[in-house]
């Protein structure tokens, strides 16, 4: 081969190769650079509703706070401490309340309560029990057993015996 | 331009030959070529530094603006997680039929009808904790009483099944288990009745 071919194949392999080389790597600049560019356009417009989701949260924080704790009230990793405050005027009443075996199960996903009483009206018995459940939204009577303790068609109200079980969910630790 | 002669030396003449062999042209143009090229290659490579320059504190600033936002939004982890919790737990909330508005639903029944009382409520609530979307699952049982004196226990106790049906919500389902039949001179007609709803 002349050596004047050989030089001219080599300077036309290398020269081609070194361009090449250099236009893909600026070709992978530019991509890359377009690809930031769309990553702050992308970023920008997250964040900005992120922002006025923020903002908009904020504002309604007090009342978001409220309602989930009312809404989560009974949701806790612990059985619920048996009060007033807790069982309401089934507790004032003079219900027996007591929190089942069972639920001391970890795998259990409720706790249960047995309710009894025998000397509680209905009027005034019912009422006691539709609080309870608006107080608990997530709290549910598994069981309700009312019985006249009166012959039927009684002229006054006397008490009834009653026998319930509630449950409320258990929260997660 | 000095031109070289046949007066030359050989070697003189070899060193001299690019000036009329095509390839060692061609490979002077070649060589030529990649310079010019790597001019482009240099405005090329600045126009983009500049440009990543330019966009460099953009991204800085988005930067902490996200990480801010984060730092903020972390103050209300708990709250949001409250919500969360909520909002997976919505079915449950939303599709809740309280046992007392169902029990509220059979007592109108019965005042409507003077002559049927109650003596016995069993109610069981087939829900399942485990699932996510379970829905009341309601099986009432009423054990009560027709006073003998209203005349056919039977038609009282159908017209008493009707009633309940409109005061409890749609779909409940109310099925006589057992019915009015007069048996002996007892002044009350005891019945029972089986009420089957699953909340909506």
């Amino acid at each position: 081969m002349r050596s004047s071919l050989a030089a001219f194949l080599s300077f036309l392999v290398v020269g081609l190769t070194f361009v090449a080389l250099e236009a893909v790597f600026l070709a992978a600049r530019f991509e890359q650079l377009e690809a930031r560019i769309l990553q702050n356009s992308e970023m920008t417009f997250s964040l900005a509703k992120r922002e006025t989701a923020l903002q908009s949260f904020k504002l309604n924080k007090d009342a978001f706070e409220n309602k989930a704790t009312l809404l989560l009230s009974g949701y806790t990793p612990e059985p619920i401490a048996i009060g007033p405050d807790t069982f309401g005027d089934l507790f004032s009443l003079g219900v027996q309340i007591s929190p089942q075996e069972e639920s001391a199960n970890k795998g259990a996903k409720i706790w249960t309560y047995k309710l009894t009483s025998t000397t509680i009206e209905f009027h005034r018995l019912m009422p006691a029990i539709a609080a309870l459940e608006n107080q608990y939204p997530l709290g549910r009577f598994l069981e309700i057993d009312l019985k006249s303790k009166g012959p039927p068609f009684a002229l006054s109200p006397g008490p009834i015996a009653f026998t319930g079980i509630f449950s409320t969910l258990r929260g997660r630790q | 331009m000095v031109a070289y002669g046949i007066f030359t030396s050989l070697r003189e003449q070899n060193r001299q030959r690019y000036r009329g062999d095509k390839f060692y042209r061609g490979t002077f143009t070649i060589l030529i070529i990649v310079l010019v090229a790597q001019l482009f290659v240099v405005a090329a490579a600045a126009a983009l530094f500049v440009a990543e320059k330019r966009i460099e504190p953009e991204t800085r600033a988005i930067e902490s603006r996200r990480k801010q936002l984060a730092s903020e939004e972390e103050r209300y982890a708990p709250l949001l997680q409250k919500l969360r919790i909520l909002t997976s737990l919505r079915p449950l909330i939303v599709n809740r039929t309280p046992s007392s508005r169902l029990i509220s639903n059979i007592e109108e029944a019965f005042s409507a009808n003077e002559q049927v009382g109650l003596i016995e409520l069993k109610l069981s609530n087939r829900f399942d904790p485990n699932d996510p979307n379970s829905k009341d699952d309601f099986t009432i049982l009423i054990t009560g009483a027709i006073k003998l004196a209203g005349g056919n226990p039977t038609a009282v106790l159908t017209d008493f099944t009707k009633t309940l049906e409109e005061k409890l919500p749609k779909g409940a389902n109310v099925g006589i288990v057992r019915n009015a039949v007069v048996q002996g001179a007892e002044a009350f007609v005891p019945f029972d009745l089986r009420i089957h709803y699953v909340s909506k």
